[in-house]
């Protein structure tokens, strides 16, 4: 017997844990995932509904600075939030009981085309973004005290930090997985 | 048949398959094996109804064993995987476990593809089911295996 067949044998008889036939707990938890996603669709769409009702409800587009500052901050969050979701159900749409190589060549495609998004959408949407906020500041500045117009303009630029710094670690964890799917 | 008593079914005649590709997958981590095949199971509970027939179930079990651990794989990428060694056994246990352990690291040191198609000969799958699932054709497959077979070999040989 040659020394790979040994080693095959040894790998068909090494004793592997035991079933816990649960296949009840298999079910729910795969039904809990599809609530989960269904209720995630629900809670982008509201948001989409609250940012378009907030825009109308404060009658930004009776300013046209304010129309312009809060119309391109709710539009760039808007986009992105559409973005995402189509992304997600694209790569929802991947069939893991093809072959290896056909789901690794999708795969590839399908982080190939995040990278467009990671280098031309979202900084361009986060660009237009902060501009649409500093639109806002004179309007900001005129109506508010000078302590909470301060307040806001420090919290608008951390929180504009950390977005970026997010945004950066999410595009490397992507890259990396491009790298080891070729 | 209904979904339930099918998947039942699939479940009782698969598990030691998945469970064991899965152990390869992650060096013989039974504790993330079994949370693995579990997720492999989820997929197969959801994907049951897209079984047309057209390939046997098992190399469609395969399939999809195979992809989702990759894919947790690709999560866990940063995480340094552990080579877990029974303590509580007789010292004939321990030396099987040992070889068991050499044998991960051997598999571990393969490419991805590699590894995924050795895992399969190893279950004994046919070359040609082989094929099916990693997605190359019968000859390359062949070829392929005779060379991981003696890599493989002589890693364990040299451990």
């Amino acid at each position: 017997m040659n020394d790979f067949q040994n080693i095959k044998n040894q790998w068909q008889q090494h004793k592997t844990p035991a079933a816990n036939h649960n296949i009840h707990k298999i079910i729910e938890k795969s039904q809990g995932l599809k609530r989960k996603q269904t209720i995630t669709k629900v809670v982008l769409g509201i948001t989409v509904l609250i940012l378009i009702s907030f825009f109308v409800y404060v009658s930004a587009y009776k300013n046209t600075r304010a129309f312009w500052g809060l119309g391109l901050m709710i539009g760039c969050l808007c986009i992105r939030i559409i973005i995402e979701y189509a992304s997600g159900l694209k790569k929802e749409s991947f069939k893991l009981h093809q072959s290896m190589l056909a789901l690794n060549e999708q795969l590839v495609h399908y982080y190939k085309a995040r990278k467009i998004i990671h280098y031309l959408w979202t900084p361009l949407l986060f660009a237009t973004y902060i501009f649409g906020f500093v639109l806002l500041l004179p309007i900001f500045k005129e109506q508010l005290s000078s302590g909470f117009y301060t307040y806001i303009l420090i919290s608008a630029i951390l929180t504009f930090i950390a977005l970026a710094t997010l945004i950066g670690f999410q595009v490397r964890k992507e890259l990396k997985i491009i790298k080891s799917l070729q | 048949m209904s979904k339930k008593l099918k998947f039942h079914k699939i479940y009782d005649e698969n598990y030691p398959k998945v469970i064991r590709l899965c152990l390869g997958y992650l060096s013989g981590n039974e504790a993330l094996a079994q949370d693995m095949a579990q997720e492999v199971f989820i997929k197969v509970w959801q994907y049951l109804e897209d079984f047309r027939g057209e390939s046997n179930i098992s190399t469609w079990i395969y399939r999809i064993t195979v992809n989702t651990c990759l894919q947790e794989l690709r999560k866990k990428k940063n995480k340094k995987l552990k080579i877990e060694i029974a303590s509580d056994e007789t010292s004939e246990d321990t030396e099987i476990e040992n070889q068991f352990a050499s044998m991960y690291r051997c598999i571990d040191k393969l490419s991805v593809e590699n590894k995924s198609i050795i895992l399969l000969e190893l279950e004994g799958l046919p070359q040609k089911e082989i094929a099916e699932v990693i997605g190359i054709n019968h000859s390359a497959v062949r070829t392929r295996i005779h060379r991981i077979k003696d890599q493989l070999s002589k890693c364990v040989k040299n451990e």
